[in-house]
């Protein structure tokens, strides 16, 4: 099940950990909204009157938290009034006049094959393919799991079908959607889709996608599963609430085409390819803490490092062109390499993205104000070097049914020895990354290292496919216990990281999704 | 201690290697209960590449598997032998080795995966030898692609280099790239010989498939590839276990039950490490336990009704054993470096040799320049020249990089005197006999390594070698077949063309066992396509009736 799709995952834990108000019905909304107040912790909360939500409040503060800490490059004024007149019509739901289909958009002007180029990138660069299609399936058609501890919600069919997809949508159905999270029928969607990011969009983008969508994605008359959570998230109504109190990009104006770097740089970071939906972490009513744009946060296993401009935390030793290299093939030598989420995310669109375009989004994602970090204090890329194994060599072999659990020293030897090397140096090519100066390696948190041993990296762009298998239960090469993950997590980190994380069998188990690897030594079992 | 209830379910497989793991995967997914019954334990690849590095014989690929007491098999290649013991004129010609346990014996394998020519199927009719197979190459060729998809199987694009066995489909993954020492073996049998060096088939990741890496050229395929880029059974048990079948290690099958009529199998008993003895009831029965172990099977089940053993009224149960019994030459070339032993072990032959006329009277062959690392043989070779300091380390760093290793796949006829039998005075602590082979090399084969020599000496000569080290004899290479024949005559075969015992309607073979001539190529791509089209015919049994 993709890690990426799991924000809600991460989302609900947070809020089923605090008393399940979040997902509360209408009626407690106020009250949540209270206790949030995320982005300006000195000004008083806003205080709840009589179902009138301060969702403009809300919807100001949070507006201006993320300019305030990023260069806002002139002319992008982020009204309240927009944001507050979004919310409004999200409370109020959609109906909004539909008098054409999605079909007659053929009387398109002269530019329709420029505006249709237009969507098609757009839509690389938002990455829908990546939660609308599920494995081995046809673009676009949904169907693809996304598991949360209440249920899986499932990607729709966003194909022009009539009857299965999006094709009765009119234009402003589709941006009813996308930009303010409301279906055609004025149901509310789950913020697994991140339409709050998408709400950053232009006009102009919003059309262009819509008709890339309508004239060029192929219908696919098939219907996914309807998502089915438990309550009480199993009302969409609940999640009208929430629309209110998340925090939404305000629309961009004019021609996104051109905006001078900064400014494209930061439409591209927040409006298109949300990068905040996985890096930001969320306050306790699950919309992102704006005054922590980019400082981290889990998704519930794979961890979304802080990437703001921070010397000890962030990534602050990166050059543009290393940012560059990293989105455009997903490793930088030395550095760090993408997988789990961070891998689909490359593969599916950044690496599809024009270096005029990457370099807008490095330089902005550099300038991000730093914020420090709970865990990593210094870069994560700066520990270790080349460790030989200790002599671990014993005499003759072992009899083929001792399959003892082994220590850190044999597993890494066994295991990862192969390609990574005894000394962990990875090869010249850096096709295997070296273990040390490596971001998952030195990270302060281990949770990205233990699903990469779990999971694996299975990576695409360009022309180079990454990969490494995973060890987890339903691996093909090799399946490691809990135990045996944590001791070579402890001995990984130990020997090339920031030392040992003491890593414990249940912190493997709650992160391991798969069936446990059943005791081998039970005979005739 | 009391058998625990009766197990039971539609198809018992009796092995859990690429046939028994493959024929459970096949079934299980269509919804057909399988429970596969496995003598040896569960094992798994971290302890088998540990047991590698801590071993000082590095070369002894049975080494990083020492058996279980209640499964022995084979310690080494080496005779007198302590598990299978060969007798007759050639008896070092046949000391194979197979691995009894989770995943079989592929777990040591070179990964060379090739289909046979539609001449193997043929021999008497095409070249009056030995015998035909009750198959054609066509009717395997669907279950020959659906193997090599199974495996994950690399191979050249048939447009650019055919290998002689029509495909309707390309090879699932492209051909690995050819070594330095490859191409430079290449390159001389292009400018100064008529024949020509192919890419092999490979059971070997190109590309990362099934959830497993792309190969590395870690050069140890055998005894144990460290990634799990090359293909072995445990990968089919696994998907075979996803899927629903139950696989129990450590039952070492010593009975195969029949009705009163003899005509069909009821069930199967085996004994657990303990000597407990359990039963096992279903409707069809696969015996899929390697040449070697299927045959004793049959013959240790023998009973008041089948008093030779099982499936056995033809008399030819444990017959016909054959090999690629071949020739290997080692040597110093006076050329160029090679630098053999980057990438993986097998990858290309000269298969020159594979078919033509002179069938009818000598054996086909296929040559392997095997790309293996030769620091070992050089260092063994320069301190008994009596080097020693740096001067050592100099021809070390020289005949390592110039040493060539050459050897065939030489093809054997079905000789019912090359007979496997139980062992009167050596049996295991479950009281089962060992197994005991008689075996002279045929004729037709003695003619085809002689002619093997004499192109491996014009190799020689071709690359200026010296210091040639023929392996004495004859050279095994564990492809033992033959011991279940099949054939249209029940009075002379075990099995029908579809691997059905001639003498039992539900009770099937898969394996090597089967094969009724040996061909050249390797022959585990070709169980494998077998025992898939077992499956074949039991699902459509089990899910028409």
């Amino acid at each position: 099940m993709p890690d990426f799709r799991t924000l809600l995952c991460s989302a609900l834990v947070a809020g089923t950990a605090l008393g399940g108000v979040a997902l509360a019905p209408v009626a407690l909304a106020p009250v949540a909204l209270a206790q949030s107040a995320p982005a300006q912790p000195t000004v008083p909360a806003p205080v709840a009157e009589e179902g009138k939500p301060a969702a403009g409040s809300d919807a100001k503060t949070s507006d201006h938290t993320p300019t305030s800490q990023t260069p806002a490059p002139a002319g992008e004024a982020a009204t309240p009034a927009n944001s507050q007149s979004d919310a409004t019509g999200a409370a109020t739901a959609p109906a909004s006049p539909a008098p054409a289909t999605g079909t007659n958009a053929a009387a398109q002007p002269e530019g329709a094959d420029a505006e249709l180029a237009r969507g098609a990138y757009l839509a690389t660069a938002a990455d829908c393919v990546a939660c609308h299609t599920k494995p081995g399936g046809k673009p676009f058609a949904g169907g693809l799991k996304i598991a949360t501890p209440m249920g899986d919600v499932i990607a729709t069919n966003i194909t022009p079908d009539q009857q299965h997809g999006i094709g009765a949508y009119t234009e402003a159905d589709f941006d009813n959607a996308v930009r303010h999270g409301v279906r055609k029928d004025g149901s509310y969607l789950y913020p697994v889709m991140p339409y709050v990011s998408y709400a950053g969009m232009t006009d102009q983008d919003v059309k262009a996608l819509y008709a890339w969508f309508m004239h060029v994605v192929k219908p696919v008359a098939e219907s996914p599963e309807e998502t089915n959570l438990s309550f009480p998230a199993s009302l969409r109504s609940a999640m009208m609430a929430w629309n209110f109190v998340a925090s939404k990009e305000t629309p961009e104006t004019g021609d996104s085409n051109t905006y001078d770097k900064l400014r494209r740089g930061r439409y591209l970071a927040n409006a298109l390819e949300h990068c905040g939906t996985c890096h930001t972490p969320r306050n306790f009513m699950l919309s992102e803490k704006q005054d922590h744009y980019l400082a981290g946060g889990s998704l519930g296993t794979w961890y979304a490092p802080n990437i703001t401009s921070s010397k000890t935390g962030g990534i602050a030793d990166w050059s543009e062109d290393d940012l560059v290299a990293y989105l455009r093939t997903g490793r930088v030598a030395g550095r760090a390499q993408a997988a789990g989420p961070m891998a689909e995310a490359v593969e599916h669109s950044t690496s599809h993205l024009t270096d005029e375009d990457l370099h807008a989004l490095a330089a902005f994602i550099l300038k991000v104000a730093p914020m420090d970090d709970d865990a990593d204090h210094a870069p994560r890329d700066a520990s270790g070097k080349a460790t030989d194994l200790p002599d671990i060599r014993t005499k003759g072999p072992q009899r083929i049914d001792d399959l003892a659990e082994m220590d850190g020293p044999h597993i890494y030897d066994a295991n990862c020895s192969a390609c990574h090397g005894h000394d962990g140096a990875g090869t010249k090519d850096h096709y295997v990354p070296s273990l040390f100066n490596n971001s998952t390696v030195g990270a302060g948190r281990p949770d990205n290292l233990i699903m990469t041993i779990l999971n694996g990296v299975d990576r695409t762009a360009g022309k180079e496919h990454a990969f490494m298998p995973g060890f987890d239960g339903q691996s093909n090469v090799q399946r490691l216990s809990d135990a045996e993950i944590a001791a070579l997590t402890n001995y990984v980190t130990a020997t090339f990281g920031t030392g040992d994380h003491q890593v414990t069998p249940d912190l493997v188990k709650s992160l391991r999704k798969d069936t446990p690897v059943v005791n081998p030594l039970a005979k005739g079992k | 201690m009391p058998s625990e209830q009766t197990l039971s379910a539609d198809v018992v497989i009796v092995g859990s290697g690429v046939a028994g793991a493959s024929i459970a995967n096949e079934l299980a997914r269509a919804g057909i209960s399988v429970i596969v019954l496995e003598a040896g334990p569960r094992v798994d690849r971290q302890h088998f590449v540990e047991n590698f590095r801590n071993l000082e014989n590095k070369p002894s690929y049975q080494g990083p598997f020492p058996a279980v007491p209640w499964a022995r098999h084979p310690p080494n290649q080496m005779t007198p032998n302590d598990y299978l013991h060969t007798s007759g004129p050639n008896a070092e010609a046949y000391q194979q080795v197979y691995l009894r346990m989770m995943g079989g014996t592929t777990w040591h394998w070179a990964g060379c995966a090739w289909r046979y020519l539609p001449s193997d199927f043929e021999l008497k009719t095409r070249y009056g030898q030995g015998r035909d197979w009750a198959l054609k190459y066509e009717d395997l060729e669907p279950f020959y692609y659906q193997a090599e998809v199974m495996m994950g199987v690399c191979g050249p694009d048939p447009a650019k280099e055919d290998l002689g066995s029509p495909r309707k489909q390309p090879y699932p993954m492209e051909a690995l790239p050819i070594s330095y020492a490859a191409q430079q073996f290449r390159k001389l049998i292009d400018e100064k010989t008529p024949w020509r060096v192919v890419h092999e088939p490979q059971a070997r990741n190109t590309r990362p498939y099934d959830s497993r890496p792309t190969c590395e050229g870690h050069n140890n395929c055998m005894p144990i590839c460290p990634i799990g880029a090359m293909y072995n059974g445990s990968y089919s048990v696994y998907h075979a276990e996803a899927a629903g079948a139950k696989f129990i290690p450590n039952a070492v099958v010593y009975k195969i039950e029949r009705d009163s009529a003899n005509k069909r199998v009821t069930g199967v008993q085996y004994y657990d490490p303990e000597k407990n003895s359990h039963r096992v009831t279903g409707k069809y029965f696969v015996i899929a336990a390697h040449c070697i172990e299927t045959a004793k099977l049959l013959l240790v089940s023998a009973d008041e009704q089948s008093p030779d053993g099982v499936a056995n009224s033809s008399g030819h149960v444990g017959r016909n054993m054959m090999d690629h019994t071949g020739v290997q030459v080692t040597f110093i070339s006076g050329d160029k470096a090679l630098w053999p032993g980057r990438g993986p072990l097998e990858t290309n032959v000269i298969d020159n040799f594979r078919d033509g006329d002179w069938r009818n009277e000598r054996g086909a062959y296929l040559v392997h320049m095997v790309d293996d690392n030769q620091v070992d043989f050089a260092t063994q070779m320069a301190i008994s020249k009596g080097y020693v300091g740096r001067e050592l380390e100099e021809q070390i760093r020289y005949l390592s990089s110039h040493t060539v290793r050459l050897f065939s796949h030489n093809e054997a006829l079905p000789d019912p005197d090359n007979r496997l039998t139980l062992s009167k005075t050596n049996k295991d602590i479950l009281g089962i006999p060992h197994p005991e082979v008689y075996y002279k090399l045929p004729e037709y084969t003695v003619k085809s390594c002689e002619h093997t020599r004499k192109v491996f000496k014009e190799l020689i000569g071709l690359m200026h070698g010296t210091d040639e080290e023929w392996t004495p004899g004859y050279f095994p290479q564990d492809h033992p077949s033959g011991s279940t024949i099949m054939g249209t005559d029940p009075k002379d075969s075990v099995v029908d063309g579809h691997c059905r015992t001639h003498d039992h309607e539900n009770l099937f073979i898969a394996s090597s066992s089967v094969f009724s001539t040996v061909g050249t190529g390797n022959i585990t791509l070709t169980v494998a396509a077998l025992a898939l089209r077992v499956a074949d015919t039991l699902k459509k049994e089990l899910l028409h009736a």
